[in-house]
């Protein structure tokens, strides 16, 4: 799809775009204790307990009578929130810095800018509905924490980042936290961003109580192959041992067909046992990143809090 | 034409063709460097690439490509040995071939006449098998079959090397008039400067194959010491027979000879004489003494000396070493045939030209009339006539030695200063030529011949010929030349005075050697060789020769002896006989190609490639991403290529009611020396006001009557014209007559005085002020933003053109007026262009 220059992108993405969950938006709320809701489960007849019917739902919590007036199935129920825990880990690995600003003649936006990016988004938009946020650097043994308070605290460091390309350094983080004490401490609600070139880490527990959800960023420039030149570019994977030239990735449009079969397998191994995955480039619409945040999706905390 | 050459090609081909295909290589290798970049991504994609070679094609630039190419192609094509196979088996058998031995005195340097006769008998053995085989000898005109072929060895005795020069160009030719069917013609000689020199054997080449059987000198020793020249001495006026100058020279260089030279008449020998010649002269000049005894014996007038010289080294040839010289000193007379001028002899022209001749040796008489009865008329080889305004022809012209002349003089006619009536001397010519027939009267074209130009031209139309001046414009000849082919005599009449002084161009010093070049140019005939000064004849050319008595006696000419060879591209094809038969030399060989153009090509083409891939690369950075530029470039460039038409500007003054037609070459000069403009020289003048007048884009009108005077209709055409644009300019102009109807049909406009800031001030001089008349300043009809008619207090014009002391603008100098001209033309073609802001640096600097 081509892209007007005038749509903000994922590379412009700043904190400031706010979410609104779909269920918010039919009923503005007052009150704000966290993203996660508890549904009692009991019906009401309060036009604020309302959302919209999903597959599973019971039925006799339907509003036939608003679905007589606007021929939508509206569920109303009582429900509550409360602040939840939420995790943001951000892929560390060399692999995230790609594309190099040095290494092409445009200046494309890396991995890990766009990464951090949506953390600092999302971390910004989670403080903002009253739930607890925490962010981590995931390397391959260790996790280094970042330490944000709250709101105004991520704007801050998001503007502080900003100005530094997102190239954080030790000094930035809190001290050095094994991997395994930080499986144990994840909240309700993961997001994990990161390339996947690693495969699905494998701290990574099916048995892990908690949401979890896979933003695969890719830069642009992974999927399309039109900024290729044939005639001038060689592709090394070690930089020494093996050499493709640009041609042998565009013939037959090679490089993409590998990319999206690639993309699609470990799209589908992490789909076995976790639910939620997106893919985002720095090419995505901003519109598109928060159409799929608003989803229904993210408030299947709600549906756990039944368990509760 | 090709298929007769073979390229092959030689080790600077292989190193050329090496060096274009390693540039070639380099090319692709170097010009496109890759640029690597690291590509994570394909650490997780199963890719089934394998690795490919860091070596690969790519599509180079096309134009420098194609420059490269065809430079690589030019080089490695001018490197190769084009050559054509010099010797080819010619199949001669059926043609009829003669074979001529040279006998020159030149060929005896490399034969002894023993080998001459076995390498003669050799080539005509070889000839054999040919169906006809003529041969002859140099020294003869005679013609041998092949049957005479057993005879050769006697023939060759016989003749014997000849004294006199030969001219293969003229023998072959006398050939060819002899049996005109020849077909081959073999010329067994060397490659004898003097020999060939005047052979043009290419233009034969159609009719007859001439091929060269060359005999190489290998018994030269490089050098040849002769005697060059014998005269009397020329200072010694009373004994000349007793004393001798010789020159003694010789061919090449080198290491210092000594000699002696002898003379004998007879068997007696009457003096020896040492000589010594250095290493780097080329020649000597020795003096010999007969001693007086010898002439009180015997009767010096028939005796001929035999000049012998003997020399140490080493010497090629044999037979210059004999020189004859006749001891009958008899030098050319001459007669000279002119009026007496009085006594002041500076002033008489002949008396110089008689000095002259003098100086040159000859034996002068000067008579005041022409006696055809004395000896000396009879027997001059030099007959000089003046023809004076007034005398007669039979005072000057000698009719009877005209008539009975055979080749045994020659004949000058000279008109004497400021000749008037060329009749006489023009009916003495006419008896020249037409001469033996006797002339009596004058003839009908020589009548009332006042001019030189005239007798010139009678002359030319006689058939005589231009002597000096440039081709083509007789009118400068010094002299008309004609031979007389049945008396053999020669005519040189001349058309100005031989006479030093300013008119003619002619300096004291220079006369006599202005008659020795006329003599060289036109030697004198003399039908007794004894009278030639001593001089014992040399004969250049023996085919023009035969029978001459004095043939076997004669001088060897000068070019035989210095041996020089001709190059081998101007002989013909040479002949040999290989083991298989006769091999010629193909006709196409030793012509030389230049291959200047082939360089200056290749060298076109290099400078073309490296400015193409200069520029290219340039225009390629520039119009990145736009294809269209590049693929245009080529386009581009050839309309860049094509010369702009010049900018032409011109203006003509356009004028109502002026009496006099000023002059403008000058100012049209300064007009055109300071601004780009052209002013017409000539003025459009308009009698009246008319619609013709408004042709032009401005109108000068002398007074403000004509306007006033104008009726309905015209004046309409004056106000659309001012309209359109025109420009009016008024003189003389004092009153408001005409002013308000203007107004009143050009409502928007306004009558306003010209400030000193306005564009007429300003349009190309800065001009503080314009010059006033009577307190009446100049006004100007501005409108649609321009001003559109000028008001002139006075006549500008006019003295601006014809100064005068009259009038309002007497006082304003002409610098100034020009400037206020220019400035009122450049408003007129520009109006106020300089208000546009973008002119304000140019008009700041100016100001600073």
């Amino acid at each position: 799809m081509k892209i007007d220059s005038g749509t903000p992108l994922l590379k412009q993405l700043s904190p400031y775009y706010g979410i609104e969950p779909a269920h918010q938006k039919y009923v503005p709320m007052s009150r704000f204790h966290g993203t996660q809701r508890l549904n009692l489960m009991r019906p009401t007849r309060l036009p604020a307990n309302s959302r919209r019917y999903t597959y599973g739902d019971p039925v006799h919590l339907i509003d036939w009578r608003a679905y007589a007036r606007n021929e939508q199935l509206i569920v109303r129920e009582q429900n509550d929130e409360a602040s939840c825990r939420v995790t943001i880990l951000i892929e560390g690995l060399p692999s995230m810095d790609w594309p190099d600003k040095s290494a092409l003649p445009t200046e494309p936006s890396s991995k890990r800018e766009l990464a951090w990016r949506i953390g600092m988004h999302l971390a910004y938009q989670f403080f903002r509905w009253g739930d607890q946020v925490k962010i981590l650097q995931v390397n391959e043994k260790h996790a280094l924490p970042l330490q944000l308070r709250s709101q105004v605290d991520t704007a801050i460091k998001f503007e502080k980042f900003q100005k530094r390309d997102f190239r954080l350094g030790p000094e930035d983080f809190a001290a050095v936290r094994s991997m395994d004490v930080v499986r144990e401490e994840l909240g309700d609600l993961v997001f994990w961003i990161s390339d996947g070139f690693r495969g699905i880490p494998s701290w990574f527990d099916r048995r892990n109580p908690s949401l979890v959800c896979w933003l695969h960023t890719l830069s642009a420039l992974e999927i399309k192959t039109d900024w290729m030149d044939p005639d001038s570019c060689y592709f090394d994977t070690t930089r020494s041992v093996k050499e493709f030239m640009g041609s042998s990735l565009m013939i037959g449009e090679n490089l993409h067909k590998a990319v999206h079969a690639w993309q699609e397998s470990v799209a589908g191994d992490w789909l076995k046992r976790f639910a939620h995955y997106l893919l985002l480039s720095d090419e995505t619409p901003i519109r598109t990143y928060l159409q799929a945040l608003e989803q229904p999706w993210i408030h299947q905390i709600r549906s756990r809090g039944r368990s509760f | 034409m090709f298929s007769e050459i073979s390229w092959s090609p030689g080790l600077l081909s292989w190193v050329a063709l090496g060096m274009i295909s390693l540039g070639l290589v380099l090319w692709f290798i170097i010009r496109r460097q890759k640029k690597r970049l690291w590509l994570p991504i394909l650490q997780v994609l199963p890719l089934e690439l394998t690795a490919m070679p860091k070596l690969r094609w790519t599509k180079p630039p096309l134009w420098p490509l194609v420059c490269f190419i065809l430079a690589g192609l030019a080089l490695g094509l001018f490197s190769f040995e084009p050559s054509e196979a010099i010797m080819k088996r010619e199949n001669l058998d059926l043609r009829y071939t003669h074979v001529f031995f040279d006998m020159s005195p030149s060929m005896s340097v490399a034969f002894t006449l023993d080998d001459y006769a076995r390498e003669a008998g050799t080539v005509m053995q070889r000839l054999d098998q040919n169906t006809r085989v003529s041969f002859s000898f140099s020294g003869s005109p005679g013609i041998y079959g092949s049957e005479r072929r057993g005879d050769i060895p006697r023939l060759v005795k016989d003749h014997g090397f000849h004294r006199a020069g030969l001219k293969i160009g003229a023998a072959v030719e006398s050939i060819l008039s002899n049996s005109p069917d020849i077909e081959h013609l073999i010329v067994f000689s060397d490659g004898d400067r003097a020999s060939w020199e005047d052979f043009n054997w290419r233009y034969l080449e159609k009719k007859v194959q001439i091929s060269w059987f060359p005999v190489s000198r290998e018994r030269t020793a490089a050098q040849n010491v002769f005697i060059d020249d014998v005269k009397p001495r020329s200072d010694a006026a009373s004994d000349r027979q007793a004393n001798w100058v010789l020159v003694i020279r010789r061919s090449g260089s080198g290491e210092s000879l000594k000699g002696s030279v002898s003379a004998r008449v007879g068997d007696s020998v009457l003096a020896e004489q040492a000589w010594v010649m250095d290493g780097n002269a080329s020649s000597i000049d020795i003096e010999v003494q007969i001693p007086p005894e010898f002439f009180q014996k015997n009767k010096a007038e028939d005796a001929v000396v035999v000049w012998t010289l003997t020399s140490t080294g080493e010497q090629d040839m044999l037979a210059d070493n004999s020189f004859r010289s006749s001891l009958k000193l008899q030098a050319p007379s001459a007669l000279l045939i002119a009026q007496p001028h009085g006594e002041m002899f500076l002033e008489d022209s002949v008396f110089h030209l008689k000095t002259s001749l003098d100086v040159l040796g000859m034996q002068t008489k000067r008579v005041d009339r022409i006696n055809d009865e004395e000896a000396v008329t009879r027997d001059a080889s030099l007959i000089v006539a003046e023809a004076e305004g007034g005398f007669p022809r039979s005072f000057f012209c000698p009719q009877q030695r005209l008539k009975n002349g055979r080749g045994d003089f020659q004949f000058w006619l000279l008109p004497s200063a400021g000749l008037r009536d060329y009749e006489q001397i023009c009916s003495c010519a006419a008896a020249f030529i037409q001469a033996p027939r006797a002339v009596t009267e004058v003839p009908n074209f020589c009548r009332d011949l006042q001019t030189r130009d005239q007798y010139i031209g009678v002359l030319q139309s006689l058939g005589a010929l231009q002597l000096g001046g440039e081709v083509g414009s007789s009118l400068g000849a010094l002299a008309m030349q004609y031979i007389n082919k049945q008396t053999r005599t020669r005519l040189l009449a001349f058309t100005v005075p031989l006479q030093p002084s300013p008119e003619t161009g002619i300096s004291y010093g220079q006369l006599p050697l202005l008659l020795k070049a006329l003599f060289d140019l036109a030697p004198l005939e003399s039908s007794d060789e004894q009278a030639n000064d001593g001089r014992w004849p040399r004969i250049d050319d023996i085919s023009k020769e035969y029978g001459n008595a004095m043939l076997a006696l004669s001088n060897v000419p000068f070019l035989e002896s210095a041996l020089q060879q001709l190059s081998a591209e101007r002989l013909p094809p040479t002949l040999q006989f290989g083991s298989q038969g006769m091999l010629r030399q193909s006709a196409l060989a030793n012509r030389e190609k230049d291959a200047r153009p082939w360089i200056l090509i290749c060298l076109w083409i290099v400078a073309a490639s490296i400015w193409l891939e200069i520029v290219g690369l340039a225009i390629g950075r520039m119009f990145k991403g736009r294809a269209w530029a590049l693929r245009w470039f080529g386009l581009i460039c050839l309309l860049v290529l094509l010369p702009a038409p010049e900018a032409e500007a011109q203006v003509r003054l356009n004028l109502v009611g002026y009496s006099k037609i000023p002059a403008l070459s000058t100012v049209r000069r300064d007009v055109s020396s300071r601004t780009s403009i052209d002013l017409l020289e000539i003025p459009r003048e308009n009698a009246a006001f008319s619609h013709d007048a408004l042709s032009e884009p401005w109108l000068w009108i002398a007074q403000p009557s004509y306007l006033e005077s104008l009726s309905g209709p015209a004046i309409a055409d004056l106000l659309a014209w001012i309209q359109r644009g025109g420009f009016l300019i008024i003189e003389n102009h004092r009153g408001n007559g005409f002013k308000a109807r203007i107004k009143e049909a050009i409502p928007a406009g306004d009558w306003k005085p010209i400030p000193p800031d306005h564009e007429l001030m300003r349009s190309f001089h800065l001009l503080s002020s314009l010059p006033q008349c009577n307190d009446t300043g100049w006004e100007g009809f501005h409108f649609d933003q321009r001003i559109a008619v000028l008001t002139v207090p006075g006549n500008f014009l006019e003295n601006f053109l014809t100064p005068a002391n009259s009038g309002c603008f007497a006082s304003v100098p002409q610098e100034q007026s020009l400037k206020i001209f220019i400035n009122i033309m450049m408003v007129v073609l520009t109006t106020d262009y300089k208000n546009d802001q973008i002119h304000l640096p140019e008009i700041l600097k100016r100001l600073r």
